[in-house]
């Protein structure tokens, strides 16, 4: 594991426990454990890709490490130069400064623009309330984000709806790039758009990092995708990250069951592709009434005795070592 | 493992004679919707020919017509759309039905609707009422088409619902769409579509908003309704891996037009118009090559309003010349059940190398 | 514009409102004479040529007491909603927005007022108050903010969880700046709707007041206490052009506002008109089967 670099953003064993309250009384029934102990690192220039199928907790993740919502548990820190800082008590200017550095981008590009200001006028807003008072600057830090976006000056005159969903999210990626962040975290930024605009945008995120050395946190439910865009890929599954690995070694590493059966669910247009594929049964079981031990363990075609008892830990893998994490208790026993 | 194990599609194809049996026939449809003071030509001469038992998925991206195509062959078209020209030959056993002369809401399509051709929904939340019983809703269909008593078809619905992979069935009956996940909603709603065991199921969409396993499952359920009762589906998509995973044929459309058609194989393993290879190459595969840069279209999908005349795609086509702006491209057969509406493709059937690669 | 301008009724109210307004202001000269002016001898004359309304008992020109009296109704119905209007629209954006305690505060105040009789509100306020021209102003946006308030609060409910929204909380923008410069713009159209039908009903909750004695005092004229003639049923009986004019009058604006008020509904739609006419064709494909996860 990169002992030696220090990361950019430290997440430990986040929480977010939504309570559910029931009864006249409204006493708390239990809890919806959207992220239940998530342990994660981002390095910088690097991108990881985060994904998983609904309600595994990867938006709220996202939002979490945005700083839009609290964590009910657990740390966030982030590196600002001196290291790591726990951010989750940060107020005011300081928040502020985390929030230059943090940025984040929303999956539908439709919305996420105010519909009644120009979109010139919006990433103005955003540097001005960002302390960059010299209008002189501000104009240049959003034409360079606009020309690295390719989206022409001219265009910062319009209102959103004037522009397509390729074009907005364009626009957004811009709009964090005027502030010169370190990190973009980017929930489904692309889940809403036509398969050649993906492109685009894919094509867009792998030239900015190459020239601007941001990191990425890419959330997704397209595995393929989070394949081609990280460096490494984190699989979450109801609340819990289950496997980190490098994005390379996709999908012939992949040690976790889960992640085993995700892949394989993958359509692919490889002829060559295996045969058979792992249909996993059941549904994803409800967040509040969680499985105890492993979250995995109600559909698990591997599952053991100790899987329904013990919650197991993300920790180096056994067998492919380097990179590479995985929470299961398959590699205690490894070959 | 063995439980998990599900189809592997990659199965003989059908096979096809000469001589096919064809369910549908769409022989240059026109459709147009009025919009405001204009005229739109949302479907632009599209001909299918589908052959009983097959499975044909329509691709494309928002603004090809693809959903259009199925809304029009079923005569759900909205209010200000209509079939301006074409036919929609059926094939109900020995008579052949012209689905698109019939009234809208009259007897023969009532019953050509659901009992013959069944429809499968994107958004269940939207298509399912939320007031009743799932049961209910799916008996209804049944009831509505067949003379048989309330039991019998709550009996039949179990009994589908069972097969269907839906559990607890008997409990189930009674749930109401809210109750159930996205991928369980879809079943019903499969449930609704073949109840009545239609010849042919149109499925527009059907699994984009799922998760990739509950995907998997569903589109096992699908080719098994295919190879164990024989029946003909129509599956909408824009995903083109999903597509050389379960389809026998692929028709690619790009604004009201089919540009290419033909077996899945040749279409997708050697995509020969200019549209269908962009496409194909800004989809990265899980065994992509990284340092290979997506391949984009330039610009977005223009109105079609803005494309009269000459190709739809000459806007934004890497090969385009002048003459692909004078008149309407005819399809042109480049293998044998391959069709392409390209005229850049020289008399192998290929596109012209482009000065500095493509 | 263009749209409000098509639009058949909007248009004969706004024309409507429009001469009134410009009437009442003219009064004076447009009758030729002070509302105030006695002439005993002429007293209660039916309408004529001289006195196109007739006279009251005092021998007062109807018409231009009638005329003037819209000057006062007028004024009330403008000023009354547009305080209630502001502060329903302050505090529905910050209950709507901020949500939890304060919404809950806010909340169990509007319903208290809403579930007192509103008579007897306006009652006890001016009993406190006293009567007069400005005091109704003040009763009436004290006990008249709750709709505009739950509209708002609506609007707000709804706004605060879109993208927008989120954002600009993930660029570190400050509540005020949120609430007021980035989702207040956006619940205009409804806010402008609701100021026009608020007017109407000012007017007439004047008319009904001063009708009671409890509004304006009739030395200054207004619709509504022009109408306390009618408390008499001799004067209903026989000199019908005492309280029919101020009726028609309070009729005739109150129509006029409601027209323009449901043309600026149509007009000022949420969903902006352009983006649906430009992906319009598009929008109806997809339909509602939706977009993709």
């Amino acid at each position: 594991m990169s002992s030696t670099r220090t990361p950019l953003y430290k997440v430990g064993q986040i929480k977010k426990h939504f309570p559910v309250l029931g009864g006249v009384l409204r006493r708390t029934k239990g809890y919806v454990k959207a992220l239940d102990g998530v342990d994660l690192e981002v390095f910088r220039g690097e991108t990881i890709a985060v994904i998983g199928e609904s309600g595994c907790g990867k938006t709220t993740l996202g939002r979490m490490l945005a700083l839009l919502d609290k964590p009910t548990g657990g740390d966030l820190s982030f590196d600002f130069g001196q290291g790591l800082q726990d951010v989750t008590s940060l107020r005011g200017v300081d928040q502020m400064r985390f929030r230059k550095k943090v940025q984040m981008i929303f999956q539908d590009p439709y919305t996420s623009f105010n519909p009644r200001q120009r979109v010139g006028a919006a990433m103005d807003e955003v540097l001005r309330v960002h302390g960059v008072n010299d209008e002189a600057e501000r104009t240049a830090r959003i034409l360079e984000a606009c020309e690295m976006v390719n989206i022409r000056p001219e265009y910062l005159q319009r209102y959103p709806h004037e522009f397509s969903g390729g074009q907005r999210q364009r626009l957004a990626i811009a709009r964090c790039l005027a502030t010169k962040p370190e990190l973009i975290i980017a929930d489904e930024i692309v889940s809403a758009l036509d398969v050649s605009i993906q492109a685009q945008i894919v094509n867009l995120l792998l030239k900015i990092q190459k020239e601007t050395g941001l990191s990425f946190i890419f959330v997704t439910h397209d595995v393929a995708v989070a394949r081609y865009v990280g460096h490494r890929v984190a699989v979450m599954y109801l609340g819990n990250v289950v496997e980190i690995l490098p994005a390379d070694s996709l999908p012939e590493a992949a040690e976790h069951p889960y992640t085993i059966a995700l892949l394989s669910a993958v359509p692919s247009m490889n002829p060559t592709a295996k045969e058979q594929r792992v249909v996993l049964q059941g549904e994803v079981p409800s967040p509040i009434d969680m499985p105890s031990g492993c979250a995995f363990s109600t559909r698990c075609p591997a599952v053991m005795d100790i899987c329904r008892t013990e919650r197991p830990v993300l920790k180096i893998s056994n067998i492919s070592k380097g990179d590479h994490q995985v929470a299961c208790h398959l590699d205690k026993g490894a070959k | 493992m063995e439980d998990n194990v599900g189809w592997s599609f990659r199965e003989k194809k059908v096979n096809l004679s000469t001589n096919e049996d064809l369910i549908l026939d769409l022989k240059s449809v026109n459709v147009k919707f009025k919009v405001e003071d204009d005229t739109l030509h949302i479907l632009r001469d599209v001909s299918l020919s589908i052959p009983r038992g097959s499975f044909l998925c329509v691709v494309g991206e928002s603004g090809c017509g693809k959903s259009v195509t199925a809304q029009a062959i079923v005569q759900l078209l909205p209010d200000n759309g209509e079939v301006s020209s074409g036919d929609i030959l059926f094939s109900q056993g020995d008579k052949v039905v012209e689905l698109n002369k019939l009234e809208k809401f009259g007897k023969q399509m009532r019953d050509i609707r659901g009992a013959k051709i069944g429809m499968i929904f994107q958004d269940t939340l939207s298509s399912l009422n939320p007031a009743h019983k799932v049961g209910r809703q799916v008996a209804e269909s049944l009831l509505q088409h067949f003379p048989i008593s309330k039991d019998e078809a709550r009996t039949r619905v179990v009994e589908l619902f069972r097969k269907l992979g839906i559990p607890d069935p008997e409990r189930r009956y009674e749930a109401y769409p809210h109750e159930f996940s996205g991928g369980m909603r879809q079943r019903v709603m499969i449930a609704i579509a073949t109840i009545c065991e239609p010849d042919l199921v149109i499925a527009d969409e059907p699994t984009t908003a799922l998760d990739v396993t509950i995907q998997a499952q569903i589109m096992t359920l699908l080719k098994d309704l295919q190879k164990s009762a024989g029946k003909t589906f129509i599956l909408i998509t824009h995903n083109m891996a999903l597509v050389s995973e379960v389809a026998d044929h692929v028709a690619v459309m790009y604004l009201g037009r089919v540009v290419e058609y033909g077996a899945v194989d040749q279409v997708l393993r050697d995509p020969r118009h200019p549209y269908t290879k962009a496409l194909m190459a800004s989809v990265p595969n899980l065994d992509a090559d990284k340092n290979v840069e997506l391949q984009t279209v330039d610009g977005q999908t223009p109105s079609p309003a803005e494309v009269t005349v000459g190709c739809e795609f000459a806007g934004r086509c890497p090969y385009v010349v002048a003459a692909c702006k004078e008149k309407t491209i005819e399809m042109t057969q480049v293998n044998p059940g391959h069709d392409v509406r390209c005229i850049r493709l020289d008399s192998n059937g290929k596109l012209p190398i482009l000065a500095g690669g493509a | 514009m263009s749209n409000f301008l098509h639009n058949p009724s909007a248009v004969i109210g706004l024309t409507i409102i429009s001469i009134m307004i410009l009437s009442a202001v003219f009064a004076v000269q447009i009758s030729g004479v002070a509302p105030e002016y006695i002439d005993p001898v002429n007293g209660r004359l039916g309408p004529s040529l001289d006195h196109l309304m007739g006279t009251d008992q005092l021998g007062r020109d109807m018409l231009s007491r009638v005329l003037s009296g819209g000057r006062q109704s007028i004024y009330i119905g403008v000023l009354a909603s547009f305080f209630a209007n502001l502060i329903g629209t302050i505090l529905g954006a910050t209950a709507g927005y901020l949500g939890g305690k304060i919404d809950a505060v806010v909340m169990r105040i509007s319903e208290l007022v809403m579930t007192f009789p509103q008579l007897i509100l306006v009652l006890i306020f001016v009993s406190l108050l006293g009567q007069g021209i400005n005091n109704v102003i003040i009763v009436f946006a004290l006990t008249g903010w709750m709709t505009t308030f739950r509209l708002v609060r609506g609007e707000f409910f709804s706004l605060r969880e879109e993208a927008f929204v989120e954002a600009d909380r993930a660029f570190g923008f400050s509540k005020p700046r949120i609430i007021f410069r980035h989702i207040l713009p956006n619940t205009m159209s409804p806010i402008v709707v609701a100021f026009t039908i608020n007017i109407a009903i000012f007017i007439i909750a004047e008319a009904g007041l001063s009708f009671l004695g409890l509004g304006v005092p009739v030395t200054t004229p207004t619709w509504g206490n022009l109408l306390t003639a009618a408390q008499n049923p001799v004067v209903v009986d026989e000199y019908w052009w005492l309280w029919v004019f101020p009726a028609a009058s309070i009729a005739t604006f109150v129509l006029g506002v409601n027209f323009v008020g449901d043309g600026l509904r149509d007009v000022l739609d949420p969903r902006d008109k352009s983006l649906i006419a430009k992906n319009k064709w598009k929008t109806m494909l997809v339909g509602r089967l939706g977009r993709k996860k």
